[in-house]
């Protein structure tokens, strides 16, 4: 760990450069990370602050192992990977929801198991054990919607942001699971030994949230 | 004998220093035996990590366990009273499931333990070797406490169901204000328990002024006893700055009890000494009259982090040949060993010699280096 800079892991993608912007109108710039290039490393030796962009569903890892001092991930991927990380900041952005949809009119059939296309099988596992309810997950990587729809699953558990995809499909949202967005993380080590640039952070981003 | 530790590997380095201390401190080497029987930690599988247990079956037909755990195989040896406490540590390999692996690892772990009667000198003493064992792994170091006490105290203080309770603890290991928040409203928590439940959550610093910001929250006799508790070890290492609090340290009620320590090294990027106050799990275990705390070490991955150990090198080459009297050579070896150098005896210079002083196996040479 490099005690003079903070390591920063970004999203990659719309929501990465969101969070940029956000983090730059406090302080945090760093020249040419928006620019379009294949750089994934950004240094700043004015604000000694560097940034690492990361796929969205990497970030937890790399803060988690100390790659990186915080990052910046949807309470999505938290809730289903349940990385050892401190979750600091809500920063309200890339609002969303996890939740089950299905077919329009769906009505749920106790007396059979319930099959469930999702990306986050550990949440849907956790939401119907809560419920006792005996479940059969299909596990898959894209285009979640299709599933019920050509009768592979019964549900789908995933992330609603507008709806209109689901619209779109004759779906709609039948239950929800938690509300997400993008939540400032830290590292357990880093926050220990980087306490006050991490909370001066924080701080920061308080005042324009 | 000199002993080079030089070339040691790190982990085996620290292993030999933190002996050293523990021995002076009182503690004595505890032994024991690779397997257990499997029911032997069934009734407290959650005590030993993830849960999980490398089993097999034994020659006569009984189901064993490869040792997940040290502290619950000495607890179940131990003769210690409260009058004669027992006060041991331990070098061993403990095999657990490792999440990021997928599999089974076997994991060092050094680790002390106190059983009998807890006294403030107890938890001083153990939060002393604590900092001193965290000092021979890193010069950046931290040992961060925390107090179930204050933590159950100001819990048993809100009428809430068991699901809420974790889930409030759950937000102040994460440090989550902005869940907690949330919980807080949903629960219609009101009065001195919301700004403690808080404030709790968000301390996090010196050990000292940290106390300071947490007296006005104190509500009740449970959480007065761990207050004055942290306030004593706070006046024994007043200046010790690597000390701190932080209630994000927490464990299962059901098996600790008091003082709670977690220590980090700056190239670890995870919490490497995990311990604390465990009376329950005596308790639990049918020693109800006694009571014990511990740490562990965990070296599964602190080798990745530390310095590497400097290259094996000879210091002295005795170079014969098929004239030689070996009786000779080995006067001469034996010599140079006991000088303290590290010598290869052979017909060729080995690798690794090249700042090693040579010498040809001759009278003239054992002149010169007998002692």
């Amino acid at each position: 760990m490099s005690l003079d800079y903070l390591d920063i892991a970004l999203p990659k993608g719309r929501l990465g450069d969101k969070v940029y912007k956000l983090f730059a109108s406090v302080g945090y710039d760093c020249k040419g990370l928006l620019e379009d290039s294949r750089k994934l490393i950004f240094q700043d030796d004015n604000t000694r602050v560097r940034y690492f962009l990361i796929k969205p569903s990497d970030v937890a890892v790399y803060v988690e192992r100390g790659a990186a001092d915080v990052g910046v991930v949807g309470k999505d991927i938290l809730l289903e990977t349940e990385p050892r990380v401190y979750e600091l900041q809500d920063l309200k952005l890339g609002r969303c929801a996890l939740c089950v949809a299905a077919q329009n009119g769906y009505e749920e059939e106790y007396g059979s198991m319930l099959r469930v296309a999702t990306k986050y099988p550990n949440v849907a596992r956790e939401y119907y054990r809560k419920q006792d309810r005996d479940i059969e997950i299909i596990k898959l990587n894209g285009s979640i919607e299709l599933a019920p729809i050509i009768g592979l699953t019964d549900v789908i558990v995933d992330i609603v942001e507008t709806g209109t995809t689901l619209k779109e499909n004759g779906l709609s949202v039948y239950r929800e699971i938690a509300p997400c967005s993008a939540r400032l993380i830290a590292n357990e080590t880093s926050y220990k030994f980087k306490q006050a640039r991490i909370e001066e952070l924080i701080k920061k981003l308080s005042e324009v949230l | 004998m000199e002993i080079h530790l030089d070339t040691m590997r790190k982990s085996e380095q620290i292993a030999f220093e933190l002996r050293d201390i523990y021995e002076q401190y009182g503690y004595r080497k505890f032994r024991m035996a690779k397997f257990e029987e499997y029911d032997f930690y069934q009734a407290n599988r959650d005590f030993v990590g993830s849960g999980q247990i490398l089993a097999f079956t034994g020659i006569n037909g009984k189901l064993m366990a490869l040792k997940p755990d040290v502290t619950m195989s000495i607890v179940k040896n131990t003769r210690a009273t409260l009058e004669a406490p027992e006060k041991a540590y331990y070098t061993e390999s403990v095999y657990r499931a490792s999440l990021e692996a997928g599999e089974f690892r076997e994991i060092t772990q050094i680790g002390v333990e106190f059983i009998g009667e807890v006294t403030l000198y107890t938890q001083s003493e153990l939060v002393s070797l604590a900092l001193k064992s965290l000092a021979c792994l890193d010069k950046n170091y931290i040992l961060d406490i925390s107090h179930m006490g204050m933590l159950t105290g100001l819990l048993n203080e809100l009428a809430l169901p068991g699901g809420g309770k974790r889930a409030i603890l759950s937000c102040v290991e994460k440090k989550n204000q902005h869940e907690l928040a949330a919980l807080i409203e949903s629960f219609g928590i009101n009065g001195a328990c919301k700004p403690a439940l808080l404030k709790l959550a968000a301390l996090c610093g010196p050990l000292k002024s940290s106390l300071k910001e947490l007296e006005p929250f104190v509500l009740n006799e449970q959480m007065r006893e761990a207050f004055n508790e942290l306030c004593a070890l706070s006046s024994i290492f007043e200046d010790v700055s690597a000390l701190r609090l932080d209630f994000s340290i927490t464990g299962a009620s059901h098996y600790y009890n008091g003082l709670m320590l977690r220590g980090y090294i700056a190239s670890l990027p995870r919490a490497l000494l995990v311990g604390g106050r465990y009376d329950p799990l005596l308790k639990r275990m049918g020693k109800p009259e006694l009571q014990a705390m511990g740490y562990a070490i965990h070296f599964d991955e602190i080798e990745r982090y530390l310095t590497p150990p400097v290259a094996f090198e000879y210091d002295a080459v005795v170079l014969y040949d098929e004239k030689t009297d070996p009786a000779l050579t080995h006067k001469i070896v034996e010599a140079l060993v006991s000088l303290g150098n590290r010598v290869y005896a052979g017909k060729t210079k080995p690798p690794r010699a090249e700042r090693a002083k040579v010498y040809d196996a001759s009278e003239k040479t054992l002149r010169e280096v007998l002692p």
